[in-house]
């Protein structure tokens, strides 16, 4: 079994010659990184090994060193998101608009309760709108605009009372517009280009007729 | 040489006895199976079928027999199928078909294979079961179905193959128990089973009787338990692997009897009590890696018995005592982590004489005392990361001497005195972490010759002295942060020469002079924090040529004069803080041009004058906006298309004019609006509507007109009053529909909402005119109501009605608001004054409002009986084909009246029935008119006079089954509907609606099984909403990711030979807060 040894420890030497994060948020960050291709090195200074990731560029923590805001708008970043972005319990913006970030939107991106504006816009994402974005109560800013989202508007987002801005124009989404809470205030450009059918009509059809 | 004549004998009858029989049959299954694949077969253009045998064929293997005994095909693209035919290859004893591209279950006619010995099917796509007849080959002694998607469990037969040394099943899908028949298998050396994620149970303790065990792989599963002490009989063991799972409990002491141990890797898991000391005893140790278990106690001295250890990392475990002594003696130990525990004590010095090692993470723990000057004795160290303990002292001068050294922080201890030059000699170091210590001293200006240095990080010291000019030299250098110390002088020119500078922050020094003019030099700047300085002059046009910039920050110094426009050339700048400073002069407009502007704009407390500039409406993208303590001028109204501010602070200024009317400006606290004596509020008068206001005696005009102006009030109020009164007394009944002046809208109105609504009850009342009615029902009035802030709702007026209160009102429709149900249109408030009640909707452009049964007005009780009379308001429209309150009615009747005074006045009910359905045959008229009668039950005054709607359904029902069994409708009618004690004559067709009409309560309606009201209300529900499905649970979020489980599984029982990649060892802190917090919500 000397082989097996062997190959053991030449890895070992390789792989522990890397060294470690300390902190959730970096280590989501980090996670982050690894998922996304960077051909212009925005990402250049997110270093692992740091003590935490608010040295990093695009990355803004408050005082307690929690990350508030992660700006990575018009950064030519692709790739997709993972559910480690829901570790960022402190974020507040999540800036990632005119990327070519493609996949699903992870439904753990509604752990994040101190969200204030969420701008995916002008991406690749596909896949339905999480139900779980309901539980961002904090949220005022939801841009999903131009994307090729599926399925049907989550009724569960009419509980979102701070919403202000909501946009998902050009994408693929079907089913009526929802009426309640924030959406009754929403003009229709919000969500033209796709394949909604007019505002819900309650009692009339399912919401997600025609999905 | 004489030839042998035998020789030549056979040769000659094996040639024609060949030509004659062509391909043998073991050939023949062979090209068979060849002809199913449909990859790329270029390996395989030997296979020739007019061989005679396929011995020579690529892959195969004969015996003298010239039997097939081996097919040894490897990482080729087959793409097909396991070859199942095996009739003709019984001899076969290794099959090897590793990263064919092979899918489809493994085949169980591989269990005719007596002589196998050797089966390898990895690195392929094979699907379903490890069939069962696998077990049935008993010589077999390698198996190895790893890399697949197999799925179901292990076969309990597994201990039949009692010839089997390797069990190599690592990355399938495979679930269930290891089986304990395990333990039969006496000659296995390795398991490997690692990577499949749902392998559970413990591991067996019959493991024990596999004595001939090398290595137990079982990482990255859901294996839990504890440990079985049967372990310690293994003696052969080398490598234990059964790392990220579930594993509780203590790492039995019996391990330590396990002496071929070499590797321990149980990292990851749930392990709870102290390390054993025994394990001290295993000489042969190299690799202990236990991070983030449970572990508490101290750590064994013993261990420094195990001479071989290559590796110790027992890291993010509750570790306490201090590091053992004997370590000092581990002379090849390379790695030492002991990070995130609870250690204390000092760092033995002995330490110094582990001189292989490269590696010493002792961050997060309570270690006291001084660093080692001994450390500089360790040539080989690369990594120092002492940092977050409560060490003292001085940075020992001698780690100069380290001259791997690459990265070294110390950052959150106590340490004083000078950062030693000597470090700036290492010629290898990128990262220099010393923050939040106490060093004092000055920078040396040998930092200049640390070319190396990427990162140098000294914040929150006391360094004094200048920033030495010689850091100009540091052409690598990316990150430089300095703040929070006591340095004076001027920032150097020679900064620029950092080409790769790209975060600079010097905040919180005594800086003085100028910010360097050649700053522009620094391309890739994107952090530039002078701020809490004493920085002074101007702002240098040339600082908008850093294109790179997301952050400046140079708030609180002395900087004066304008704001340079070129600023907004900063495209990138996300960030533009310079408040606290004398700067003056207008707000350049280009600051509005800067696309990236989001985060903050803080220009507050300077003296800046002059108007918010118009470009500033571009900045839509802006969170933060602090424009206080100016002497800014003009109005607000270009920040009202700002839909991103969060925060805004405009206090402080000369703003005058109108807040914009926003909802955002609206909630805004008044603090930030402060301090500007003529800003005034919407609806306020405003003193700068009337020709500008002047700055002289602006106060006391103010005062004036904020007295005139309640006076004013004040006096209208009263004449409203009393004027009010009187017109009441006249009466008010006919100006229901024109509600201008109306009297019934006057104060004090009670107003209670149920969302968010921007509205006031004087704008809704304005509404109430007749040009916005849309319905009129026999309980009030339904107008659109277009608020001003946008918003549309339908408002329901009541007709006034004395007998109801406002307070039976409130309570009552307090319990409606809590109804909902997307087919019930929502209540999203009411408001009430003496005379008249509002209902406020959602207003729904061509929908239905619903009908309120008459205890909506009253209040008396509102119970599902209520729906039962929209239901039957419903009801009649669709046979009547009027609306409910229709222009055929007389005197605005409705419809029920309608049909109640028909029926009473005895015309043809069939009269009733809608004109286009009149010509239909008489049974369906029949029908019709029964409908009808249900209808009118549904629609009874009083509530308990309506059935429930379980009864509506049987009584439907019921006319139903009438029509299609007429001969027997007697006995249908009280065996199937279970209604007993129906009026005998029921199956006949105006029945029920002759008995309102008279007045006749329904009583004889009672139903056998008397249904609770909440399966009414189901029922209800669902036969409203057409048969929707309810709306959808929220789903959560799964609870926990194991993330190195998703992404490594290709090396997932790498374990055995490698180590986990860094990614997944990095995650372990991730872990071990999530433990942590777990740990602490528990204790909570």
């Amino acid at each position: 079994m000397a082989f097996p040894s062997l190959l053991f420890f030449t890895v070992l030497l390789l792989s522990f010659s890397y060294s470690i994060s300390t902190n959730i948020e970096g280590n989501a960050l980090h996670s982050l990184r690894t998922r996304l291709s960077d051909p212009n090195n925005v990402l250049q200074s997110w270093d692992p090994t740091l003590v935490s990731p608010c040295t990093w560029f695009h990355v803004t923590c408050d005082s307690n060193d929690h990350v508030v805001r992660l700006d990575l708008g018009n950064s030519n970043i692709s790739g997709s998101l993972g559910s480690e972005l829901g570790e960022l319990k402190q974020l507040q913006y999540l800036e990632l608009y005119h990327n070519n970030i493609g996949g699903k939107i992870p439904k753990e991106l509604g752990k994040l309760k101190n969200l204030i504006s969420m701008d995916l816009y002008g991406n690749k994402f596909e896949g339905n709108i999480p139900k779980s974005f309901a539980k961002l109560k904090s949220l005022r800013f939801l841009r999903l605009n131009d994307n090729k989202l599926t399925g049907s508007i989550p009724r569960e987002l009419t509980t979102l009372s701070n919403l202000k801005v909501f946009d998902v124009s050009n994408n693929d989404l079907c089913g009526t517009i929802p009426v309640d809470g924030p959406f009754g205030s929403f003009s229709m450009e919000s969500f033209e280009h796709n394949r909604l059918n007019g505002p819900e009509l309650k009692g009339l059809v399912p919401y997600d007729f025609g999905c | 040489m004489p030839v042998n004549p035998w020789t030549l004998f056979w040769a000659s009858f094996f040639t024609v006895l060949s030509t004659v029989a062509g391909l043998n049959p073991q050939g023949e299954a062979l090209i068979a199976w060849k002809s199913t694949l449909k990859g790329s077969l270029k390996a395989l253009s030997n296979w020739d079928p007019t061989d005679d045998t396929p011995c020579e064929w690529f892959g195969l293997t004969c015996n003298f027999n010239k039997e097939v005994v081996e097919l040894n095909l490897k990482y080729m693209d087959l793409l097909g199928h396991v070859p199942s035919n095996f009739s003709s290859l019984v001899s076969l004893k290794k099959l090897v078909l590793s990263g064919t591209n092979l899918s489809g279950s493994i085949p169980e006619e591989i269990g005719i294979l007596p002589e196998l010995v050797y089966l390898d099917l990895s690195d392929n796509a094979l699907t379903g079961e490890i069939p069962g007849e696998t077990c049935h080959l008993p010589m077999l002694e390698q198996l190895l179905l790893n890399k697949n998607r197999l799925e179901g469990s292990i076969p309990a037969a597994i201990g039949n193959l009692t010839s089997l040394m390797s069990l190599i099943i690592y990355d399938n899908q495979l679930s269930g128990p290891i089986p304990g028949s395990i333990g039969s298998l006496k000659r296995l050396e390795v398991i490997r089973a690692g990577g499949n994620k749902n392998l559970a149970g413990s591991i067996p303790q019959e493991i024990g009787s596999c004595t001939n065990l090398i290595m137990l792989g079982l990482a990255e599963t859901s294996i839990s338990g504890f440990l079985p002490p049967s372990l310690g009989l293994l003696q052969k063991l080398e490598t234990i692997a059964v790392y990220t799972t579930l594993l509780s409990g203590q790492i039995p002491p019996e391990l330590g009897a396990c002496t071929s141990l070499e590797n321990i890797y149980l990292y990851e898991n749930s392990l709870t009590g102290s390390i054993p000391t025994n394990l001290g005893n295993l000489r042969s140790l190299q690799n202990l890696l236990l991070w983030q278990n449970n572990l508490v106690g101290t750590i064994p001295p013993e261990l420094g018995n195990c001479h071989q250890l290559l590796v110790i990392d027992i890291s993010m475990n509750s570790l306490t005592g201090s590091i053992p002594e004997t370590f000092g003696s581990l002379v090849s130990l390379q790695e030492l982590q002991l990070s995130v525990n609870q250690i204390s004590g000092k760092i033995p010095a002995k330490l110094g004489n582990c001189t292989a090692l490269t590696h010493i993470e002792l961050d997060n723990n309570q270690i006291t005392g001084t660093i080692p000057s001994e450390f500089g004795n360790l040539p080989n160290l690369t990594l120092l990361y002492l940092w977050q303990n409560s060490l003292e002292g001085n940075i020992p001068p001698s780690l100069s001497a380290c001259h791997k050294l690459e990265a070294i922080d110390m950052s959150q201890n106590t340490l004083t005195g000078p950062i030693p030059k000597g470090i700036f000699e290492l010629q290898k170091l990128n990262k220099l972490l010393l923050l939040s210590n106490n060093l004092s001293g000055n920078i040396p200006p040998e930092i200049g010759n640390c070319s190396s240095l990427i990162r140098f990080r000294a914040s929150s010291n006391m360094l004094t002295g200048p920033v030495p000019s010689e850091i100009g030299r540091l052409k690598n250098i990316n990150f430089l942060d300095l703040g929070s110390n006591r340095l004076t002088g001027i920032i150097p020119i020679e900064i620029a020469g950092c080409q790769n500078l790209t975060f600079l922050d010097l905040h919180s020094n005594s800086l003085s002079g100028q910010l360097p003019g050649n700053l522009n030099q620094l391309a890739t700047l994107q952090l530039l924090d002078v701020s809490e300085n004493f920085v002074e002059g101007t702002l240098n046009p040339s600082l908008g040529s850093l294109s790179s910039l997301t952050k400046l920050i140079l708030r609180m110094n002395r900087l004066s004069g304008s704001i340079p426009t070129q600023l907004g050339s900063c495209s990138r700048l996300q960030l533009l803080d310079l408040s606290s400073n004398g700067l003056d002069g207008q707000i350049p407009a280009s600051l509005g041009k800067i696309p990236a502007l989001e985060i903050a704009l803080n220009l507050s407390r300077n003296k800046l004058s002059g108007e918010i500039p118009s470009a500033f409406t571009a900045l839509d993208k802006l969170g933060v906006l602090d424009l206080s303590y100016n002497q800014l001028s003009g109005d607000l109204r270009y920040l009202a298309e700002l839909q991103n501010l969060v925060v805004l602070n405009v206090s402080h200024n000369q703003f005058l004019g109108h807040v914009p009317d926003t909802s955002f400006f609206s909630k805004l606290p008044l603090s930030v609006l402060a301090g500007n004596p003529e800003l005034c509020f919407s609806g306020n008068e405003c003193s700068a509507d009337k020709g500008g206001a002047t700055k002289h005696g602006k106060s006391a005009r103010v005062a004036m007109v904020v007295l005139l102006c309640t006076a004013c009030v004040l006096l209208l109020a009263a004449l409203y009053i009393i004027l009010g009164g009187k017109m009441r007394e006249r009466g008010a009944h006919n100006s229901d529909l024109d509600s201008v002046g109306d009297v019934e809208l006057g104060p004090p109105w009670e107003v209670t909402v149920y969302q968010k609504l921007d509205l006031s009850i004087v704008d809704v009342t304005k509404c109430l005119t007749a040009v916005n009615v849309i319905g009129c029902g026999r309980s009030g009035i339904v107008y659109r109501a277009n608020i001003p802030s946008g918003l549309v709702i339908a408002v329901k007026r009541f007709r006034t009605s004395e007998k109801c209160s406002a307070s039976t009102f409130s309570s009552e429709i307090t319990t409606l608001a809590h109804i909902r149900h997307r087919n019930i249109v929502r209540l999203l408030g009411w408001a009430a004054n003496q005379k008249t009640k509002l209902l406020f909707y959602d207003y729904m452009p061509n929908g239905s409002y619903g009908y309120f049964a008459p205890e909506y007005a009253c209040m008396v009780k509102i119970t599902e009986k209520s729906d039962v009379y929209s239901y039957g308001v419903v009801l009649l429209e669709i046979i009547t084909g009027k609306k409910p309150v229709d222009p055929s009615f007389p005197d605005g009747q409705h419809v029920i009246q309608w049909v109640r005074d028909h029926l009473k006045s005895k015309k043809n009910p069939v009269d009733i029935i809608d004109q286009k359905l009149q010509g239909n045959p008489d049974t369906q008229i029949q029908e019709m008119l029964q409908g009808l009668g249900i209808a009118l039950l549904c629609t009874s005054n009083r509530a308990e006079d309506r059935p429930t709607m379980k009864d509506v359904v049987a009584l439907l029902k019921e006319i139903r089954h009438e029509q299609t069994t007429v001969s027997e409708s007697h006995k249908t009618a009280s065996k199937s509907s279970k209604i007993s004690e129906v009026p005998s004559n029921s199956s006949t067709s105006v029945i029920p609606a002759q008995l309102l009409v008279q007045g006749a309560p329904p009583a004889a309606v009672v139903l056998e099984d008397d249904a609770p009201s909440a399966a009414s209300r189901e029922e209800r529900q669902t036969s409203c909403s057409g048969g929707a499905a309810p709306p959808g649970k929220v789903v959560h979020p799964a609870g926990i990711t194991r993330r190195c489980n998703e992404q490594s599984n290709t090396i997932a029982e790498n374990m055995c030979s490698a180590p986990p990649p860094d990614r997944c060892y990095a995650s372990r802190f991730v872990w071990l807060e999530q433990k942590k917090s777990e740990t602490r919500q528990d204790h909570r």
